[in-house]
């Protein structure tokens, strides 16, 4: 321990040197930039500015590389708070209550946890990457993919069930979404599905345009009214800080996303998306009154973007002790590493003990900055919706159009865009939620290339899944919500008279 | 009465997830070990055509007075068809005028047409989103767009 102390103490001294604290506020500004940007993605933006860190020196090429990626998480809160657009795809759960919270004039308290949140939640997880990396890191190994079928089987259901509203509805919406995400070449026979003859979606339908035409665009449609209103926040703007009373409300939230997002984080290929929809499932269940999720619930900010940001310290534990990179950002900055002749895997902790608490170090010191940076900007952001919605609307559509038409250079994206925008429109409307539509479209080829891969092992016994301990309770858990859940709502249908 | 519009989606789903079972048909199944492209898309083609026929069903069962959702007005419905409109014209011109007068016009469209907006406000917000937004995708971060006949 005292070790690791003196170890953090001389990874802070190489990360607060001036060079290497200015790569680091270059690249969480940038990510933040990137974050609130949709369309462009810290990938991209990392796969940019990766040439251009091959005349840097190891050290600050990855501080810098790493406070894209961190810095995108706390961006992408802000356009799902403000206009109901994801900014990142960790931001999707946000806009849930976030959005509500804005039309109830709360912005500020809404980014304000947001900011804080993911402060807490990046923070806290940099303590468990010090303390568990390569503890965690044999776990990760214990995942194949039985269990990550049992973990995505998990996590559609309970977004179907636990989400609220009709449970059939949700789940409707949760298999669309796969089969959406089917549209394409198969990942693994590489035969051509849906397509209809069309070259362009031999790559699939692109989950950027179908996430900005659900939220963004679809909200667009959706508040043609507020022309005459004037505004969509239909409430007086209040404080730009949380009261004493949302704080309360936060704390154990907090603490809690904190470990569900590292923990998930570890788990290659689960995905920030699962991780911020557990942890919104996980707090709305456990809330006395979750009646209230969904409708502006302060915990329901606070669980998914602290999630995302915790995630971030936990993707970095497969890659670090293991060289496996459980993301695409994480490829990049695998690429960053072998570029400068570092390979991570199980020795990185004792051969390169210098650069791994200088990345370390920088990850809290970046937490910091981000915080810096982000909350005076919150009264910024809130003046915004006082703009009358006349004038901000047609902002908000460019936005979409930019964001969706900047991501792949299509113009046919363009126009899934506008397609989804309809869908989205019409699904809320009707009440079909669109969340679980999207996590639908995220989660199904990795169910698919699991559920393959596990028939592929089992020579298509389908007792796998019971064989193997982890995936057997996954399933369980998703059965006992089900049944659950079913047993509940029949209790409150009136019997018969 | 039951409710018009879950009867309708209902039928959708059920159309779509029997349309999805009928074409996944057609592909390759493979063997239990060694699943083919068709195993997904059947079961999801199964499960919404299951889930529709639950909406109509559910639909059906529904009390009398059950709560429809409100369907909008003409105004609202002209608005939605003109930013439809706009946005699809603007796609389609995207790589013809170049991005930054698809951006004057989209957003000058928008507000006199859709916003019932002032010729003067719609022209002078058009022209300052398009340079703050070719300033900042182009410029600050770099992002190639298309340019027109006349460079821009």
């Amino acid at each position: 321990m005292v070790d690791a102390l003196g170890l953090l103490a001389s990874g802070f001294a190489a990360a607060l040197t001036p060079t290497n604290l200015g790569y680091c506020l270059i690249g969480v500004t940038t990510g933040t930039v990137i974050g609130v940007l949709p369309g462009i993605g810290p990938v991209t933006t990392m796969a940019l500015l990766l040439p251009a860190t091959y005349a840097l020196d190891p050290t600050g090429a990855i501080i810098m590389l790493a406070g894209i990626y961190y810095g995108s998480q706390y961006g992408g809160s802000t356009t799902s708070i403000l206009v109901n657009i994801p900014g990142e795809i960790g931001s999707i759960v946000t806009l849930l209550d976030g959005y509500q919270m804005a039309r109830q004039g709360r912005a500020g308290a809404a980014l304000a946890i947001a900011a804080i949140g993911s402060f807490i939640g990046g923070t806290l997880s940099i303590v468990g990457l010090i303390l568990l990396a390569p503890t965690l890191a044999r776990v990760a190994i214990a995942f194949g993919p039985p269990e990550f079928t049992g973990l995505i089987v998990l996590g559609l259901l309970m977004v179907s069930y636990l989400g609220g509203g009709s449970a059939v509805k949700a789940t409707i919406m949760a298999t669309a979404g796969v089969f959406v995400s089917t549209i394409g070449m198969d990942p693994v026979s590489r035969f051509t599905r849906f397509t209809g003859g069309s070259t362009t979606l031999l790559d699939g339908v692109g989950l950027v345009p179908v996430s900005i035409g659900m939220f963004g665009l679809a909200e667009v449609l959706a508040n043609v009214h507020a022309m005459e209103a004037g505004s969509v926040v239909t409430s007086r703007i209040t404080k730009l800080w949380p009261s004493t009373a949302e704080w309360l409300q936060c704390r154990w939230t907090i603490l809690r996303s904190t470990v569900l997002g590292f923990v998930l984080g570890v788990l290659p290929g689960a995905g920030v998306v699962l991780t911020t929809f557990f942890a919104y499932v996980l707090e709305k269940r456990l809330s006395k009154h979750p009646e209230r999720f969904g409708h502006g619930a302060i915990e329901g900010v606070a669980a998914p973007e602290t999630a995302n940001n915790a995630a971030t310290a936990g993707v970095m534990v497969p890659l670090l002790a293991l060289g496996v990179p459980p993301n695409l950002a994480m490829a990049m900055l695998l690429g960053a590493f072998i570029v400068h002749g570092i390979q991570p895997g199980p020795f990185f902790f004792t051969q390169h003990a210098p650069l791994f608490w200088a990345i370390v170090a920088s990850m809290f010191v970046g937490n910091l900055l981000l915080l810096i940076l982000n909350l005076p900007l919150v009264g910024l952001w809130v003046r915004l919706l006082r703009v009358p919605y006349t004038i901000l609307f047609p902002l908000i559509v460019v936005f979409c159009f930019i964001g969706t038409y900047t991501q792949s250079n299509s113009v046919v994206e363009l126009f899934i865009m506008l397609v989804f925008g309809l869908f989205g429109y019409a699904a809320g409307k009707l009440g079909y939620p669109s969340a679980p539509f999207l996590l639908g479209m995220v989660l199904g080829p990795m169910l698919e290339t699991n559920l393959r891969q596990s028939l592929l092992i089992s020579q298509g016994d389908f007792g796998i899944f019971l064989a193997h301990p982890i995936a057997a309770t996954l399933l369980a858990i998703a059965l006992v919500v089900v049944v659950a859940s079913v047993l509940v709502r029949l209790r409150r249908q009136p019997t018969a008279a | 009465m039951p409710s018009r519009s879950d009867v309708w989606s209902g039928l959708f789903w059920l159309a779509i997830g029997l349309g999805v079972v009928g074409w996944s048909a057609t592909f390759p199944f493979g063997r239990l070990s060694q699943p083919g492209p068709a195993l997904l898309p059947i079961v999801c083609g199964a499960i919404l055509a299951v889930l529709g026929a639950a909406v109509i069903v559910s639909a059906l069962r529904r009390p009398t007075g059950a709560a429809a959702p409100q369907a909008p007005g003409r105004p609202e419905v002209w608005r939605i068809l003109w930013t439809v409109v706009g946005v699809a014209a603007a796609a389609l011109l995207l790589e013809r005028v170049g991005f930054t007068t698809t951006l004057f016009g989209l957003v000058t469209f928008l507000l006199l047409v859709v916003a019932g907006r002032s010729w003067t406000l719609a022209v002078t917000y058009a022209a300052l989103a398009a340079i703050a937004c070719v300033t900042i995708f182009r410029f600050i971060l770099g992002v190639e767009l298309p340019r027109g006949a006349l460079g821009f």
